[in-house]
């Protein structure tokens, strides 16, 4: 199977926010919606990731059908709760499923090699790589803060929320400050640096996929931009 | 060949002498493996970071003396530089890699010296070949055990065809198994004809392989012993506070002390996701009232153990009791505190006189708490240190304020993991004398160990979980 192009994630995660978020919900731009909802499940799905693709696909064809029938004779206030959450959903679920996927799909070498395609600079390519493994190492750290907070009973009912926030990140911050130090010691003692030539073993490029998706992606704009979807106009 | 003539450095914002380096001269010969050995502090990470530059470029300080690399004078030169021919492993598996998954890192300073691509690719090989990584590669870091990121980080430096290696305490964070692996590896790059560097406090491992051993203290470097003199050392070594070469035989004593039965685990079973298991104990007693040292091969779920015994894990269904009566996850959590390997994760405020104070009875007034928790760190040696941040402790210290906050909040039952991995033998030594002292006062003490002079030292019983 032939990955997607990191450059071809990173246009759709840009795009598919930029239609949900800005766009209009009505005419031409419901099957725009559908099919721009409908593409991280078809990602999701050929990384075989069925639990993952069908949670989302329910989610979203809920949150799809309540925005166009409203339920009548419900109380005004759980009304306005359930329209405030599927508004919300509908507009960030398919760009934070995008941004999942291009995460836990792109390896930090991949991501670096395409972006050096594009020829930019390394001072901006390297923070971004390094994200990468900034939040799966968050997670880790978290997951530890939390185990060991839970255990000295420290709970975070009935507390200031202001101490709570300080017993989660002083460790969180300490620790991730340590590790960022000795990976960067470790990153220069491999040679590691922002000026001079580097090759790759990453093998990315274009492939049909790839230009549908790009097809999709610039369809979606094209008709976001030049025939009114963006709401207001 | 590395040659050190009277090598100076002192650490730019340091205001103890704590690692720098006083005087040092030193030949290091081609394809010689030198261990440096000695108390915390002593610079011998320091000396490895000469070789590689980390220090003094990526660590300041200031460098007197000169230091030669093949004839070349390398203080000034570039980290970035010196890594083509020096490559370096650390102690911390968390922290050294770049990338997320394996294969990018193996590739990963190749790549960055612009070498050929399929290159990189034939001695990706040829290093999964040697240092049997085979089962490694394509895998997420985050999947993989300290022990399996030690030797990913081996095979990293190994694509580099270096003719220096230097190792920071690589085996502070493994288990008895990966020490095993790790070995191997040195034993082959010895083979090979690499200068291997090691700064260590576990040095039984090192005992076949090590050309020389090296003992610093204070930043100097006070003994040197060859290869033929190593044999006798063993007792002289425990006075200058170092490790034995020889791991001990572990020491089975009959226990009459404490109490028998005091918790009976019938039913205890854990998995992380929904197919593998991680632990899985079926009768199973452990005494009270004693030091219990919990061992067991790599695998056998000794963490997951003491994670679900203190309830930070779920399990279902267990049957466990405690004196008799039913012990559920809900008391386990009360009765019970783990002291982690990394303890930075369970230090959470400002002091140390706090981090005591916070886990106390919620009934006590303040000042109670308070004149509570200083008796207690007097009665462990570092009420002088009450109004330190716990961060800016040293690991030992880090770990007695675990300890004492543990006995601050009552509990009973203090389960350690791994908790003399990186430590030296003063601090281990320390360590069994406390955990001698709380069992005196009553305390029941579990630790997950791998280190027998430690559990010879102190505890009364090992269980082995298979």
């Amino acid at each position: 199977m032939r990955k997607l192009d990191p450059r071809t994630k990173l246009l759709l995660l840009v795009v598919i926010n930029v239609v949900m978020m800005t766009g209009k919900i009505t005419g031409i731009f419901v099957p725009v919606r559908i099919v721009f909802a409908l593409i991280p499940f078809f990602l999701m799905m050929r990384e075989t990731w069925f639990r993952g693709s069908f949670i989302y696909f329910f989610l979203y064809l809920y949150v799809f059908l309540f925005e166009r029938f409203t339920l009548q004779d419900i109380h005004p206030v759980l009304l306005i709760i359930l329209l405030f959450t599927t508004g919300l959903l509908s507009r960030f679920l398919a760009g934070v499923m995008m941004a999942y996927y291009l995460m836990k799909t792109t390896t930090v070498s991949e991501f670096v090699t395409s972006m050096e395609r594009m020829h930019i600079p390394k001072v901006i390519v390297i923070p971004f790589a390094v994200m990468f493994r900034f939040f799966p190492t968050l997670k880790e750290e978290w997951q530890d803060v939390k185990n060991a907070m839970k255990m000295r009973g420290i709970g975070l009912a009935g507390r200031n929320p202001l101490d709570v926030l300080e017993y989660v990140m002083v460790p969180i911050l300490m620790s991730v400050s340590k590790i960022a130090d000795e990976l960067s010691a470790a990153s220069m003692t491999k040679c590691l640096s922002v000026d001079g030539k580097r090759t790759h073993i990453a093998k990315v490029g274009f492939s049909f996929l790839d230009i549908i998706m790009f097809l999709c992606a610039a369809a979606g704009l094209f008709a976001h931009i030049f025939l009114g979807g963006v709401i207001g106009t | 060949m590395i040659t050190f003539s009277n090598i100076n450095f002192h650490y730019k914002n340091n205001r103890t002498d704590k690692g720098n380096l006083i005087d040092i001269s030193l030949t290091i010969e081609d394809g010689e493996l030198i261990v440096l050995t000695g108390e915390s502090g002593c610079g011998k990470t320091t000396f490895t970071r000469l070789i590689n530059g980390l220090a003094p470029n990526y660590y300041p300080g200031t460098v007197t003396g000169e230091l030669y690399l093949d004839g070349e004078n390398i203080i000034g030169k570039s980290v970035a530089e010196l890594g083509r021919t020096v490559g370096s492993v650390f102690q911390n598996p968390r922290s050294q890699f770049f990338n997320v998954d394996t294969d990018s890192e193996l590739a990963f300073a190749a790549e960055n010296i612009a070498m050929d691509p399929s290159e990189i690719i034939r001695r990706m090989d040829e290093v999964t070949e040697e240092l049997d990584l085979t089962e490694l590669r394509g895998c997420s870091i985050f999947e993989l055990s300290g022990g399996e990121k030690q030797r990913i980080a081996c095979g990293s430096v190994a694509v580099m065809h270096p003719k220096v290696i230097v190792l920071d305490e690589p085996s502070s964070n493994l288990d008895a198994e990966s020490i095993e692996k790790l070995k191997c590896v040195l034993a082959k790059w010895k083979k090979q004809g690499k200068t291997i560097i090691i700064a260590e406090h576990r040095l039984f491992f090192l005992r076949e392989l090590a050309d020389r051993l090296i003992v610093m203290k204070d930043g100097r470097i006070t003994n040197v012993f060859e290869r033929d003199e190593m044999s006798e050392l063993s007792a002289s070594l425990k006075e200058m506070g170092i490790r034995p070469l020889v791991e001990p035989e572990l020491i089975v004593r009959r226990s009459v002390e404490g109490i028998r039965n005091y918790i009976r685990i019938e039913h205890f079973k854990y998995s992380y996701d929904r197919k593998t298991v991680a632990l899985s104990v079926d009768n199973m007693s452990l005494p009270g009232n004693q030091v219990v040292a919990i061992i067991g091969n790599n695998g056998a779920g000794k963490s997951t153990f003491l994670k679900c015994l203190c309830g930070i894990y779920k399990t279902k269904k267990d049957k466990i009791t405690l004196n008799g009566s039913r012990w559920k996850r809900k008391l386990r959590y009360r009765d019970c505190y783990l002291v982690f390997q990394d303890v930075n994760h369970q230090l959470f405020t400002e002091s140390v006189l706090d981090e005591l104070i916070i886990g106390m009875d919620d009934s006590l007034s303040e000042d109670v708490k308070k004149e509570k928790a200083l008796e207690i760190l007097e009665r462990f040696g570092i009420r002088d240190l009450a109004d330190h941040h716990p961060m800016a402790l040293s690991g030992g210290q880090k770990q007695r304020v675990a300890i004492a906050s543990s006995v601050a909040a009552g509990r009973d039952i203090i389960l350690m993991d791994e908790p003399t991995s990186g430590m030296d033998e003063l601090n281990m030594m320390r360590l069994s004398q406390e955990l001698k002292r709380l069992k005196e006062a009553g305390k029941t003490i579990y630790v997950v160990t791998h280190d027998y002079e430690f559990i010879n030292e102190c505890c009364d019983s090992v269980i082995r979980l298979a």
